[in-house]
């Protein structure tokens, strides 16, 4: 038994101390919008915001976590609206299959929020940031998306 | 072809369920016969029939095609939605249970070809224009008019200014005859509202919220979830495993052993997955009589039987003698496989990312006995299919442990058994000798290739169980038109002059199945290499070259002049080169340019240009979106796509020795629809084969070594 802080609740979880956060969000708090692509490391689908950094949550455990800041897709609409990223996605028609695309949202979303905390934007921020991978090949719409997600985050 | 009206009978599944009553309708097509089972109220569960209106206004239509990320789930409603003027947001779509009256052309529940838009256009729109007729009729019954004096609107009927609900006559409606076929009356597309639009697909708020529900993610009661490792040399079996180590993990139930496989059942996956780990399993050793123990031998294989072969003896100015190679390539769909069932004394329920119902039943039928009106089948989304989820290989093993267990239960495959035990696009090896006249036009055309068959492993799975003696000496008997899609026909040859083609089967241990764009995602690489070996040869300009020759395929040249402008040909910056290819594949049309940089061995890919005749275009939207990912899933294996075998087993096993191109490392992809006719043809697939000779012919212009085998890593090419 472990607690975990999972978009701003706290949730007691019936965990070993080595399972991965991954299959912690999945299997134990049911949130399934995170996904399993690789377990290690490699894909990103499985990325979720741990006190704001993008972390592939297959490469770490639910124990090393407690206490931290987990935020997951699920999270990141409120109340209906949109967060920038998102809306962005939903104007370029980003997903295909969709897999992926909780991984690259998160990603995103921690990509643009510390950028604008430090005042920047693309192309100073290096698109190899986003290196979730995309199987459906949808990065023609991720770039012009990811430009769109730093103006309305900027605007917001 | 006939449309039904179902609605007086009872709806089987639905029956129990309180829920308004209405307009239920079917559909008969003589090709494939379609039998009407089932009909009538609300139905609750799985829907049976194409379309449903309720007396409430509820309009839901089953898609007969299943959703990967293709867009079906817009696209073929958009047809039925059109000629019904229904209404697009309000619009429920249900995938498909079993039940072969939605099969396609291919005398199956079975997504893929490129044929959904294909198959399905005349049926989906007959079924929105005749149950809007009915709905017409009732309505000017009801109302005291003609039918002409009716209009209709987002699922209203509009009278005199006021708006009716289509819900509202779907009763009567109902109780009318079904107009024939014959008398069918279609909108002009001048005012179509659906059709021909750049809709987003009706699934985006759901994918980029976390909502959207692929079969990983299924939630069945008592659900039990399982792990997998195969016998890792194919067709070998699990001999020695250390069981009580499983079975000492917490939450594991059971370590089931199969002919092929080993799982361990737990309560969580991630159990189950630690606990597989711990069997230390020991495996048979390769036995198979067949090449398969390494790369090189099935290698030597393919040009043992070349050379038994022969190459042609052609007599001409100029020949071109050249042997061309493609390695095996797994699909890696994002989602990894994964299917959940729950067997029961009387119905088995599958919860599944299928390409296909008919498959994933017949190799449930041929486990636990049922018939097809036992096994119910609840399609969900996929994340990726590329071909892959048309197996039911593992459906089927899902529904054994499910057996076993008594209970639900999810089976899910690592990244490194979906890689290591897939069904590979063959490994493909083609010789050319090409004949040139003294001006350097191809007169002689021979080809040897030499592959083994997706369709001898595929036959036998679609053939009707009583066949099953015949089907596999059919196999041996028949050949493989497939293996040589996109090699028998040349518009670059007059038409006495076509390519002698010779498909050389040899098998092998490996299993191999359909790859996004199946045979042509080999022989365009070849054979669009090739023309351009010989537009070099010419000196010639590779794309007028191309042009000049081709006299009797209007279609092809339209496609292949209009990206030479969109890709303003011949007008790089310097230290920019070119390369163009074309393909006729799944009867569309599809040109493309690849414009690159070259420093040393790394290529920057400013841009990918492609223009595309897939005849009517359904939805723009939808259509650029499947060239654009076609392009960088072709992409992802020209540059690093190669599997290999050594000791009889895959060798590569995760996205790290597997890898796939990422944001970074993708091109700007420009697409131009250049629509033509009124019959739209395939799209799917069409992305994926003028990529690689496209982006060999450009290092070809920039002066490198011909590439005649993939991937470009092998050659010490990377991406910038
Ligand atoms: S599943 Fe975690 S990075 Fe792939
Ligand atoms: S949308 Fe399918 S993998 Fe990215």
């Amino acid at each position: 038994m472990l607690t975990l802080n999972i978009n701003g609740e706290n949730l007691r979880l019936e965990v070993d101390a080595d399972t991965p956060l991954l299959w912690a969000i999945r299997e134990e708090a049911g949130l399934t919008g995170t996904k399993f692509g690789c377990d290690i490391g490699q894909c990103g689908a499985c990325t979720v915001l741990i006190n704001g950094n993008a972390v592939r949550s297959c490469t770490i455990t639910a124990s090393a976590v407690q206490g931290m800041a987990i935020e997951t897709i699920e999270s990141l609409a409120s109340d209906g609206t949109l967060n920038a990223v998102q809306q962005a996605w939903l104007e370029y028609d980003v997903p295909q299959c969709g897999y992926c695309q909780s991984g690259q949202i998160m990603a995103a979303t921690a990509m643009v929020r510390r950028a604008k905390i430090a005042g920047k934007t693309i192309p100073e921020v290096p698109l190899a940031q986003l290196d979730n991978i995309c199987r459906c090949g949808t990065y023609n719409r991720i770039r012009p998306a990811l430009n769109r997600a730093f103006d309305l985050a900027y605007e917001a | 072809m006939k449309i039904h009206n179902l609605s007086r009978r009872r709806f089987l599944q639905g029956s129990a369920a309180v829920g308004a009553s209405g307009l239920l309708l079917g559909c008969s097509n003589s090709l494939p016969r379609k039998t009407v089972t089932s009909g009538a109220t609300a139905p609750t569960g799985e829907m049976h029939e194409w379309l449903f209106i309720g007396t409430d206004n509820t309009i839901i239509m089953t898609n007969p095609q299943t959703e990967m990320g293709q867009g079906v789930n817009t696209s073929l409603p958009q047809l039925l939605a059109e000629e019904l003027d229904a209404d697009w947001q309000t619009l429920q779509v249900r995938q498909a249970p079993l039940d072969s009256k939605f099969n396609s052309t291919m005398m199956a529940q079975m997504t893929g070809g490129s044929l959904a838009v294909q198959n399905y256009y005349h049926t989906l729109r007959a079924i929105g224009a005749g149950a809007r007729q009915m709905i017409l009729k009732a309505a000017a019954a009801q109302l005291g008019t003609n039918v002409s004096q009716l209009s209709t609107r987002n699922a209203q009927v509009i009278y005199q200014q006021q708006s009716y609900p289509y819900g509202q006559f779907a009763d009567a409606a109902a109780s009318l005859p079904v107009p024939d076929m014959e008398q069918l009356t279609y909108k002009k597309p001048s005012n179509y509202t659906l059709i021909g639009k750049p809709l987003p697909h009706r699934d985006t708020l759901d994918r980029i919220t976390g909502k959207a529900q692929f079969g990983i993610d299924v939630q069945v009661p008592n659900l039990l979830n399982a792990a997998i490792i195969h016998a890792p040399v194919f067709g070998t079996r699990p001999i020695q495993w250390n069981e009580q180590a499983a079975l000492a993990v917490k939450g594991v139930k059971k370590v089931i052993p199969m002919e092929h496989a080993l799982m361990v059942v737990a309560e969580k996956y991630w159990q189950a997955k630690k606990a597989i780990n711990l069997l230390q399993a020991r495996f048979s050793a390769y036995d198979s009589d067949l090449p398969g123990l390494n790369s090189e031998e099935i290698e030597q294989a393919y040009e043992a039987a070349l050379n038994d072969e022969g190459r042609a003896k052609i007599d001409a100015a100029h020949i071109i003698d050249v042997e061309y190679k493609v390695p095996f390539l797994a699909h890696a769909t994002m989602e990894p496989m994964n299917a959940t069932a729950w067997v029961q004394a009387d119905r088995v329920d599958l919860w599944i990312p299928s390409q296909s119902q008919t498959i994933a039943a017949s190799h449930t039928k041929a486990i636990t006995g049922f018939d097809d009106q036992q096994i119910h089948i609840h399609n969900t989304l996929m994340g990726g299919g590329f071909g892959r989820r048309g197996e039911g290989d593992f459906v089927a093993e899902a529904v054994i442990a499910s057996m076993v267990m008594q209970q639900p239960v999810k089976v899910i495959w690592s990244r490194e058994e979906d890689i290591q035990h897939d069904m590979y696009r063959p490994a493909v090896i083609s010789r050319f000798q090409v004949g040139l006249d003294t001006h350097f036009k191809p007169v002689a055309w021979h080809n040897q290739l030499v592959s083994s068959s997706v369709l001898r492993r595929l036959i036998p799975t679609f053939t009707p169980d009583f066949l099953d003696w015949v089907a596999t000496p059919l196999t041996y008997m028949m050949g493989d038109m497939i293996v040589t899609d996109g090699a028998t026909r040349s518009a670059y040859l007059a038409d006495d002059k076509q390519p002698q083609t010779t498909a050389l089967i040899v098998d092998t241990n490996v299993p191999v199945g359909p790859w996004r764009s199946v045979s042509f995602s080999s022989n365009c690489f070849f054979t669009e290499s090739v023309i351009d070996e010989a537009a070099l040869l010419a000196q010639q300009d590779p794309y007028q070259y191309r042009s000049n020759l081709m006299q009797q395929t209007p279609r092809e040249k339209a496609v292949l002049d209009a990206v030479a402008q969109y890709a303003n040909w011949g007008e790089t910056p310097a230290g920019q080169f070119q390369g163009i290819a074309v393909a006729f594949a799944f009867q569309s049309y599809t040109a493309m340019v690849v414009d690159i940089g070259l420093v040393d061995h790394i290529i920057t890919i400013h841009k990918v240009t492609c223009a595309v005749d897939c005849g009517k275009v359904i939805n723009p939207n939808g259509a650029r979106a499947q060239l654009e990912g076609g392009i960088n899933f072709a992409l992802s294996a020209a540059m690093f796509g190669e599997i290999t075998i050594a000791d009889g087993h895959v060798v590569q096993g995760n996205f790290h020795d597997y890898p796939q191109l990422r944001l970074a490392q993708s091109p700007v992809i420009e697409v131009f629809l250049v629509p033509s006719g009124d019959q739209p043809t395939g799209l799917g697939e069409v992305g994926v084969p003028p990529l690689a000779p496209a982006l060999c012919n450009a290092l070809a212009a920039a002066g490198q070594p011909r590439i005649r085998s993939l991937p470009l890593s092998n050659h010490g090419y990377q991406l910038a």
